[in-house]
């Protein structure tokens, strides 16, 4: 009993105490949403809500002249009543003496994200945008129009936020499925539940201290332990639910592509097999077929719809000279396509080929 | 229908695990004990993927077609199961009925809950993860198209050799997309098939690990905690969702390697050591890295046997005068014709399997990020110091001294590889760093959990429950 007393106290001192409390004077929130500068029908202002139109890029540049405001005093920027779906990004970008900074805004209803402007002179502050923008890395339908609501945005301090918003807001905020999710949950950019950790960390060793102090059961240390797993088990399923939404509306009718590059990959692929067959058959010796490019999404990924044919893929064209005995032919594409125009503008390009078929996509080249 | 050849996937495997069981017992003219037919399956599961790639590799090395290759495949499982049923009429096998508890049924319920729900985001995303697609995924694809015996080589080596396919990861080991290619050559969809079998092997993982934690005498609430911290630990979590990495593959055979070592010291029976043997094996078949976890078992092996021994300490101050000798010298230099052994302040080389450059970089931001600041890992890594606190307090068996001194090991070669070699590239742009840890993880839950036996009064409710 004395444990789980002092053990309760702990955790919500531990959870709820503020780290950083400064000293800042009383400081009225600083309402950028009227500030807005954007096309007037791709945010209109009805039932009390503003609604944003993203297809593609929505940038919503904030009125510099009505910046009257010292922003530096602000530490947190907070949007009301967000609604937005989950493969949409919503950020907020500045330049300070030429250097562009970004920061991305918490998906949560009322979102309240820590913001640091990084000088201590706000007149060095410009170019201040809120950017709406899908992800493109994993979607296969980016470019479709949808609609974010919010009722306003402001600049505030985190003194006048209630503690337990601050850290809904930031332990509940969305992270979504991306390409790099297997190397780590989250990136350092965004690092939500850090603060969530360290402080049930804090709280299990004091736990750990009091159950060789007190000289308790065993059981109530597992116990402790298994409440503070809970606790961050918590916003997981909360974001896992929320990744279910997301892949959902990525991949509305198939997950057969990774995004919408991807997509586009394909039918390229498709139109190269079909023009790689027909040549094969024309041709007595089995053909080898070299991708050129670089370790990048665009050429690894065409290798992918590729390996039904014997296709390989090299950065550089030289090795070309290696092989006698086969007919090699490269796939030229992306930043390489230009050379089948104009072989002479490239170094490496330069007699080296003879080119079969062009496409607007990718030309097809014959190692000489 | 995908959840349906997952588990005729699995099931396959396991055919082949029970009939390499039975033939074991066949051969020796023994009788087959089932004590408990989960961890039964589970190892039968494991020994089945080892076999399985066994199978693939002598179709690789004869030269078999795809379609011989899958004859050979159906044979192999009526042989299995022939086997099985002989060794049924023949000798018998012998099941211990054991009711399963409350606690059992739960842990079974939250397992099948989990991998559901996983399934449930899992099943919705593509081929996702890059190096599944270009190397394990898309080794398989590769060999789908072309023949599962096409030599597979670099770019260079592929230009001049006639007859074979080019990967850029071409030395990477063959288990993996072993594993992935015979639904491709069944024509199921692979996808869902692999997620939902690796959904299922991980279940068992699960359940063996439960079941090992039972026999320590942990109570029912412990039990049901591991169930729920290895289904919800993030990153563990991730990469069951996105499918097709490797260091999965790698973190349950490592846990499975550290549970039948231990079944083995306690039971000290052959065929465990043959199983053993196998899943060591395993280990470099699946991933480069494989060789390290390896040399690791062999050497906390031998340090525990010499530690054990009543020269120990003449033979700690033969090392210490070896050390000090090669010191003198400047390192070790051994040149064999099947490579070079070299150890000096300037590189690491072992054969071919280590060749690295020694520097160091200061990457202790990157380890804390990974640990503790991301959401990789919830609150798991603060129970590191406790760990090896209890493991030099509490008097072990050997069992448990050999899998402690792995992990510390393992630990220890892991710190040593991203600060002093050119592998902190990697942890500087935080990826292997959390792969590798992940490759531990549920080893490393396990020896926690092992370690909360020993709590106060929770072993008192050991004894009650024997």
């Amino acid at each position: 009993m004395i444990f789980w007393t002092i053990s309760t106290a702990m955790l919500l001192l531990c959870l709820f105490l503020p780290v950083k409390k400064t000293k800042q004077p009383s400081i009225e929130p600083f309402l950028i949403s009227s500030l807005i500068k954007v096309e007037p029908k791709l945010l209109t202002y009805f039932n009390n809500k503003f609604q944003a139109t993203v297809a593609g890029q929505l940038i919503m540049e904030i009125k510099q002249n009505k910046l009257t405001r010292e922003l530096t005093n602000y530490d947190v920027i907070i949007i009301e009543d967000l609604n937005m779906d989950y493969n949409t990004q919503f950020s907020l970008h500045w330049q300070v003496e030429g250097i562009n900074y970004s920061q991305i805004l918490n998906h949560s209803t009322q979102s309240i994200t820590p913001i640091d402007f990084k000088t201590t002179d706000s007149e060095n502050i410009n170019n201040l945008q809120l950017v709406l923008k899908p992800y493109f890395e994993l979607n296969t339908q980016p470019a479709i129009p949808r609609t974010v609501s919010f009722s306003s945005i402001y600049f505030d301090h985190s003194n006048n936020q209630n503690i337990w918003n601050s850290h809904k807001s930031q332990w509940f905020a969305f992270n979504p499925v991306e390409i790099n999710s297997i190397n780590g949950y989250s990136s350092t950019d965004s690092l939500p539940l850090e603060g969530l950790i360290l402080r049930l960390m804090l709280w299990l060793v004091i736990n750990i201290f009091l159950y060789f102090f007190i000289k308790i059961n065993g059981t109530h240390l597992i116990f402790s332990f298994a409440v503070a797993w809970l606790i961050t088990t918590l916003p997981f399923i909360s974001n896992f639910l929320k990744q279910h939404q997301q892949i959902v509306t990525a991949y509305p009718n198939d997950h057969e592509y990774i995004n919408a590059v991807d997509k586009y990959l394909y039918q390229v692929a498709k139109t190269i097999k079909a023009e790689l067959n027909h040549l094969s058959a024309q041709s007595n010796t089995p053909n080898k077929y070299v991708i050129l490019g670089t370790n990048q999404f665009e050429y690894l990924r065409l290798f992918y719809h590729l390996t039904e044919l014997n296709v390989g893929m090299s950065a550089r064209f030289s090795s070309v000279n290696d092989a006698k005995q086969q007919k090699l032919i490269y796939i030229l594409s992306n930043q390489y396509r230009a050379a089948c125009n104009n072989p002479r503008a490239e170094i490496w390009a330069e007699n080296q080929f003879s080119v079969l078929s062009e496409h607007p996509e990718y030309c097809l080249v014959e190692a000489l | 229908m995908i959840i349906l050849t997952g588990f005729f996937y699995s099931l396959y495997f396991m055919i082949l695990g029970f009939a390499a069981r039975a033939s074991y017992h066949l051969l020796n003219r023994t009788e087959l004990l089932i004590e408990k037919k989960t961890d039964f399956s589970a190892h039968a599961l494991f020994l089945g993927i080892f076999l399985h790639v066994l199978i693939f590799n002598m179709y690789q090395f004869i030269g078999l077609s795809n379609i011989m290759a899958l004859y050979f495949t159906m044979f192999a499982v009526v042989l299995a199961s022939v086997t099985i049923f002989f060794l049924a009429k023949k000798i018998g096998f012998h099941t211990v009925s054991i009711k399963p508890t409350s606690t059992n049924i739960i842990a079974l319920v939250f397992i099948a809950v989990c991998s559901s729900i996983i399934f449930w985001n899992g099943i919705q995303l593509p081929e996702m993860a890059w190096d599944s697609w270009m190397v394990w995924i898309g080794k398989a694809n590769q060999w789908a198209n072309h023949g599962v015996a096409t030599p597979v080589y670099p770019f260079d080596e592929w230009l001049n050799k006639p007859n074979s396919i080019y990967n850029e990861s071409a030395h990477y080991p063959d288990a993996l997309p072993l594993l992935y290619l015979l639904p491709k050559l069944l024509g199921w969809n692979s996808y869902g098939t692999l997620l939902t079998f690796h959904l299922i092997v991980f279940a068992m993982m699960t359940l063996l690990l439960v079941s090992r934690l039972e026999r320590k005498g942990a109570p029912w609430y412990l039990q049901l905690i591991l169930v729920i911290v290895i289904y919800t630990t993030p990153l563990l979590n991730n990469h069951l969702m996105i499918t097709g990495y490797a260091d999965i593959w790698m973190a349950m055979f490592i846990v499975i390697i550290m549970l039948t070592l231990i079944d083995y010291h306690e039971k000290g029976d052959n065929g465990v050591g043959i199983t053993l043997l196998c899943y060591l094996a395993m280990l470099p078949m699946l991933k480069l890295e494989g060789w390290v976890w390896l040399l690791l078992f062999m050497i906390a092996h031998i340090l525990v046997s010499l530690a054990n021994n009543p020269h120990r300490f003449k033979l700690l101050g033969i090392f210490i005068g070896f050390i000090f000798i090669l010191w003198i010298l400047g390192g070790l230099h051994l040149n064999f014709p099947f490579g070079n052994i070299i150890i000096n302040s300037e590189k690491i080389e072992f054969l071919h399997l280590i060749n690295a450059k020694i520097s160091f970089s200061n990457i202790t931001s990157e380890v804390l990020i990974g640990f503790f600041r991301q959401n990789n890992w919830s609150i798991l890594w603060l129970g590191l110091p406790f760990l090896l606190v209890s493991f030099v307090a509490n008097k072990q068996d050997k069992a448990s001294q050999v899998a402690h001194v792995f992990f510390i090991l393992a630990l220890a070669c892991f710190f040593f590889l991203f600060y002093f070699t050119q592998a902190s590239q990697w942890a500087k742009d935080l990826t292997a760093i959390n792969r590798v840890v992940l490759q531990l993880v549920p080893c490393y839950i396990f020896l926690l959990f092992k370690m909360l036996i020993r709590l106060n009064n929770i072993e008192i409710k050991k004894a009650q429950t024997q």
